[in-house]
């Protein structure tokens, strides 16, 4: 016999990860966003960055120079180091809450779905309800319920700990608004799960798993849940833009993160306010956050194509 | 318009057709917003529109939370009432100060000045007719002082014989000195001398309300009555209610049966509250108002530079302060306190922030009427006072801020006020250690907190309601309704009394004065600035306007020029 011609067989991850690399502006995006985690994360714990709530109320809005890259703002704070810190927790609730809202999503679907039937009904009309209320409003009253516990537990963990709480309150503070949000942002990624699992439920290797005496949770989470991997993960980059805009509306209606703290959104607004006078104090955040939110779409849209070519349009 | 709408019915029947109506939806979207684009340029601005029609677009700040004299304590609100009621005087077009008779004719008074006779006009009616007499201004003193109604500003009245008690509970109404003569003859017995009534009497808390009205709709004491809305509303001022469509407008038109009806200067007035000065500001400058309420610090320059005729800059008879609530540890601790006030760099607060809209003080009462608490000779410099501010703190157990509880500084959602509470925030930070949260309100949320002392630190601000020293003094008696920082003070309650008692003027300064001397020892507050008002006017739309310290310049006499 001649040497086999034996050609390794691609997995569908292999394919749909090839297919995202010929992606070119998917690509981009995802080292542009991996950048801009780097930057938020890691660039502000050198100390050439300055102290972000540090006022120097003889260098109001003053020019872009060495020490201060962007200028600085309406109280003489870097605004560089505004923007960073800023990211930081713009691209921390973004992901938190997303995780959030993918986990409850992703239980209530699967569940709905799987066991059908009345559960089903009752846990979809459920969602419907859910989707009937205003969501912006929802999420107002939900984040003031929560704000008084979230405060003694952040004493609490302060005590406990002996942190410093400057240092802790800013990432506790938004515990709220990840609850929140996340909360209440998994209606649609349930519907869609659901719908999957519908599907899949009717394969012929779920009834061979059943057939060979598999217990549900097994079923559930060994073979539908991979399944379905795909479309959450498409779900998810492109809800995290969402998120992230949800969280800068609250932080422009005051009721997200708490001054002298910034966003995103709260350097989106107090620059708008003042955008006739100073208006870098307006561009430099929208850019980082409008480049963040395109970078994400892209990558979501790429990922989308990559994993699942029959929804691609062209 | 119609093409678009006929194609769309075609499109429901013949589905085919979609594809090829396509284009001309495209087209007509695309003519219709370029109409709309081409159309902003030679449309009339809603300022002119609106001065063609006479109608005054004003500025005003935050949503009213009331018409009802008796509830109502904001300025905004202050300024519509203005508009649809009328005192026993009203204020003069021409000079700060000076007193017109508005719905008295005339009046006299003893010679202690402390029995004072109004003769009212028997002519004047009430917008629907009914005649206006001295009961129902006897029956509005009487709501506002009841101890059941709980009027915030029930103490605007309390230079009346027994009105304080009366408020408190303590005697009947029959003793209060408030007295209908006759239909048209109201007497006032006062509990002191007090020359300068007739300008007290320029405030809505003495106007006089609709006895038939309120009584048909729930009575004296229904705090929730209905009288007030626009359907319901009966006045006897220049305007009457006419709509209010909330967070939007609230519009007046002029009443016909005003007795000076056709000495108004405009055909009716549109009060929009907008808080956001950044927003109002570039409302105006869009043209969507005629004179705005206020123009934050850091577009004074750009405002004046681009509207040089427009822009005015006037003194106000107004202090901004935080209030310390003094029942809360730590505050309940004179050393904090002061070591709170201490740690504040009042000069550059004013010089870099709110660009000197203002004159940065560490008393309250403002000059420009009566006295101004005198300075020590020797202030120390800040160096010196935050020296001290650290010292107090460690005495009171709080060394270099250790320890120290998470306040919360509580603002409204003015951004004047919050970068302010951010630049003060850091200034504790830096001087003291301590760490505040600044929580930020909506103003119906803020005035209720502050209310019912729910908050550490309150930024407020206070504007005189009428001109005299005694309006910024009175605020901090005890159990004062507007006082909500939880200090009191005997001595202080004391030397108000003895003020209140003396009818020589001079006299009467000296012991405001030392109240304000007591007060400010003890520190329920923290005084930062006296402001002025800096604001917007159309030069080309509006005439006959001229600034007031009390900004109650009466809006009847402001005309409209298209």
């Amino acid at each position: 016999m001649a040497k086999s011609t034996y050609t390794q067989g691609n997995s569908l991850w292999q394919d749909a990860m090839q297919r995202l690399s010929r992606n070119r502006a998917a690509m981009v995006s995802l080292g542009f966003l991996l950048l801009m985690v780097l930057a938020c994360f890691v660039l502000p714990l050198f100390p050439c960055i300055a102290n972000p709530n540090a006022t120097d109320l003889n260098n109001i809005a003053g020019p872009c120079t060495w020490a201060h890259p962007f200028g600085t703002d309406q109280l003489g704070r870097d605004l560089l180091a505004r923007v960073l810190y800023g990211g930081r927790i713009s691209l921390l609730v973004g992901l938190v809450a997303t995780v959030v809202a993918l986990v409850i999503g992703l239980v209530y679907g699967l569940i709905s779905g799987y066991v059908g039937g009345r559960t089903d009904a009752f846990m979809m009309r459920t969602v419907d309800v859910l989707f009937a209320l205003p969501f912006i409003v929802l999420v107002i009253v939900f984040s003031l319920s929560i704000e008084e516990p979230s405060r003694r537990l952040t004493a609490t963990i302060v005590e406990a700990t002996g942190w410093r709480r400057e240092a802790v309150a800013p990432i506790l503070g938004l515990v709220p608004l990840f609850i929140a949000i996340g909360s209440l942002g998994w209606l649609t990624l349930a519907r869609i799960v659901r719908t999957q699992t519908l599907e899949i439920k009717g394969q012929e290797y779920i009834m061979a798993a059943q057939s060979l005496g598999l217990g549900h949770l097994n079923i559930l989470f060994r073979h539908i849940a991979p399944n379905l991997l795909g479309t959450v993960v498409v779900y998810t980059t492109l809800a995290v833009p969402g998120i992230m805009l949800t969280e800068s509306t609250l932080s422009f209606i005051g009721l997200g993160v708490k001054a002298p703290n910034s966003s995103w959104g709260t350097l989106i607004k107090e620059g708008a306010d003042r955008m006739e006078v100073t208006p870098e104090l307006l561009f430099f955040p929208a850019l980082f956050f409008c480049l963040t939110l395109l970078a994400l779409n892209f990558l979501g849209d790429g990922l989308r194509d990559a994993i699942d070519p029959k929804s691609a349009k062209d | 318009m119609r093409l678009y709408d006929s194609c769309c019915q075609n499109d429901l029947h013949d589905r085919g057709g979609y594809a090829r109506l396509a284009p001309v939806i495209r087209i007509t979207a695309m003519v219709a917003l370029a109409c709309l684009l081409t159309g902003c340029g030679e449309q009339k601005s809603s300022a002119e529109r609106f001065a063609e029609a006479g109608v005054l677009l004003l500025g005003n700040n935050s949503e009213p939370q009331s018409q009802d004299p008796h509830k109502a304590t904001a300025v905004a609100d202050g300024k519509i009432i203005c508009s649809l009621l009328e005192g026993l005087v009203r204020p003069s077009a021409a000079a700060d100060g000076d007193v017109l008779p508005g719905a008295a004719t005339s009046w006299e008074h003893n010679e202690q000045a402390d029995v004072w006779i109004f003769h009212l006009n028997p002519e004047a009616k009430w917008s629907d007719g009914t005649p206006l007499t001295a009961h129902d201004f006897v029956y509005a003193y009487h709501r506002l002082l009841h101890p059941q109604f709980a009027g915030k500003y029930a103490e605007m009245l309390y230079p009346l014989q027994n009105a304080e008690a009366f408020n408190k509970g303590e005697c009947a109404w029959e003793q209060v000195g408030a007295k209908a003569t006759d239909n048209h003859t109201l007497q006032l017995t006062l509990s002191g001398p007090t020359p300068h009534l007739p300008r007290l009497l320029l405030h809505y808390t003495w106007y006089p309300i609709p006895t038939h009205k309120v009584e048909a709709l729930g009575g004296m004491l229904d705090r929730r009555s209905l009288w007030t809305r626009p359907e319901n509303w009966v006045g006897n001022g220049a305007y009457v209610l006419d709509g209010h469509r909330f967070n939007d407008f609230l519009s007046v038109r002029p009443n016909p049966l005003y007795q000076r009806a056709n000495e108004l200067k405009n055909r009716g007035i549109r009060f929009l509250p907008i808080v956001n000065g950044y927003t109002e500001t570039r409302m105006y400058m869009g043209g969507k108002l005629h004179i705005s309420n206020n123009v934050p610090p850091e577009m004074l320059a750009h405002a004046a530079a681009k509207h040089p005729q427009d822009f005015c800059r006037d003194p106000y008879y107004c202090t901004i302060f935080y209030r310390l609530n003094t029942a809360r540890p730590p505050l309940n601790d004179l050393r904090v306190r002061r070591a709170l006030s201490l740690a504040i760099d009042r000069e550059a607060l004013v010089g870099k922030v709110v660009r000197g809209a203002g004159t940065p003080t560490t008393t309250f009462t403002p000059p420009g009427a009566g006295y101004a608490v005198k300075p020590p000779a020797q202030a120390p410099t800040q160096a010196q006072r935050e020296e001290e501010a650290r010292r107090l703190l460690a005495e009171a157990g709080y060394t270099n801020g250790k320890g120290f509880p998470v306040l919360e500084l509580m603002t409204t959602s003015r951004d004047v006020q919050r970068v302010m509470a951010e630049t003060i925030q850091a200034m504790w930070e830096k001087v003291l250690g301590i760490h505040v949260d600044i929580r930020s309100c909506e103003w119906t949320a803020y005035k209720a907190a502050q209310q019912n002392m729910e908050y550490d630190i309150s930024s407020s601000s206070w504007s005189g309601d009428y001109l005299d020293p005694a309006t910024f003094v009175e605020l901090w008696r005890s159990g004062g309704g507007n006082n909500c920082t939880g200090w009191g003070s005997t001595d202080f309650d004391a030397a108000l009394a003895a003020a209140r008692s003396t009818g020589n003027a001079s006299e009467r300064r000296a012991h405001l004065q030392r109240a304000e001397e007591l007060m400010l020892q003890s520190q329920p507050i923290l005084p930062l600035y006296h402001s002025q008002r800096t604001y917007l006017r159309s030069s080309r739309h509006v005439g006959g306007w001229q600034p007031r310290l009390l900004d109650n310049f009466p809006l009847d006499a402001v005309q409209v020029k298209p």
